[in-house]
């Protein structure tokens, strides 16, 4: 849930605060498509009748989002960088029980 | 009979083991559903009973912990007091967490009677709200944890997932998710 992977300094600020950036990349994205597992899918239905949180699917869902995030700061990484800038999320669901999650971000090197 | 033939055990292993595991497939699933069928009144009912107390057991939680974090950081970390100059910066990442909620199937069925006339749905205001409440918590709890004295460009992103279209089946859930960039300031010790 941190960042900071392989010394590539992520943050969703314009700028790097306390840092100049010397040049940009261009746009590095990551992204994975999990689908829900069938046990999963049955304990978190019974829970479901009565309400309130779904842990195992937050639990899948931050797993999910380390997934993309590590493929962005490794696209970023091949490019050379040391930064990423901006970084958004978004999530769509591309089928009932399957979900997309994506991470985009701009490439930069700092100094 | 006894011993079998080569051909014998070919056919029975080819054509009996699966039929085996057909039976027994059939057999739970069986089981399961008159379980499940017992069971269902029973849950949806502790659902309907149960929900309002335990959103007030959440909420007062809730309080309660922000209240910790405030004294423990001294203010909002969500929220910067005065602006900083960037030089006073020492580091900053960013910092994620999210929440999966799902109303429960009293809920559901309440808010499809709310919607059949229009008008705000109560229920479903109630949970997305106490739920942002929760993200933003984690937030600030997790920053205090790593160290961080504020969270800057803080955005929130609500999706539904595992919804099949138009039908009641399988779960229901709003995802809250909430990310920010963690700065530390010089000044701190």
């Amino acid at each position: 849930m941190s960042a900071m992977v392989n010394g590539i300094q992520v943050v969703s600020t314009e700028t790097i605060p306390g840092f100049i950036i010397k040049s940009q990349l261009g746009v590095v994205s990551g992204s994975t498509v999990r689908a829900k597992n069938v046990v999963r899918d049955f304990t978190q239905m019974l829970k479901n009748i009565v309400g309130g949180e779904l842990p195992q699917y937050t639990e899948l869902l931050v797993e999910s989002r380390n997934e993309a995030f590590t493929r962005m700061v490794a696209d970023a990484k091949a490019r050379g960088a040391n930064g990423v800038v901006n970084l958004r999320f978004a999530t769509s669901a591309v089928s009932p029980g399957a979900a997309e999650l994506f991470c985009y971000g701009t490439a930069v090197i700092t100094e | 009979m006894w011993p079998l033939e080569i051909s014998e055990i070919l056919f029975y292993g080819v054509c009996g083991i699966p039929l085996l595991l057909l039976v027994l497939w059939g057999v739970f699933w069986t089981i399961f559903g008159i379980l499940f069928s017992v069971a269902y009144p029973f849950m949806f009912l502790y659902g309907a009973l149960t929900g309002s107390s335990k959103r007030k057991d959440w909420q007062n939680n809730l309080i309660i912990r922000e209240r910790q974090t405030l004294n423990k950081a001294g203010k909002d970390v969500l929220s910067m007091d005065k602006l900083r100059r960037p030089q006073d910066v020492s580091e900053s990442n960013v910092i994620w967490t999210s929440i999966v909620i799902g109303p429960s199937h009293w809920e559901q069925l309440v808010a499809a009677i709310y919607m059949l006339f229009g008008g705000s749905i109560d229920v479903y205001r109630d949970l997305i709200a106490l739920g942002r409440s929760e993200v933003f918590q984690r937030l600030r709890e997790m920053a205090t944890d790593k160290g961080y004295d504020a969270v800057i460009g803080v955005r929130l992103d609500t999706s539904m997932i595992g919804t099949h279209r138009g039908k009641y089946q399988g779960s229901k859930g709003i995802e809250i998710f909430a990310y920010g960039t963690g700065i530390k300031l010089d000044s701190s010790p």
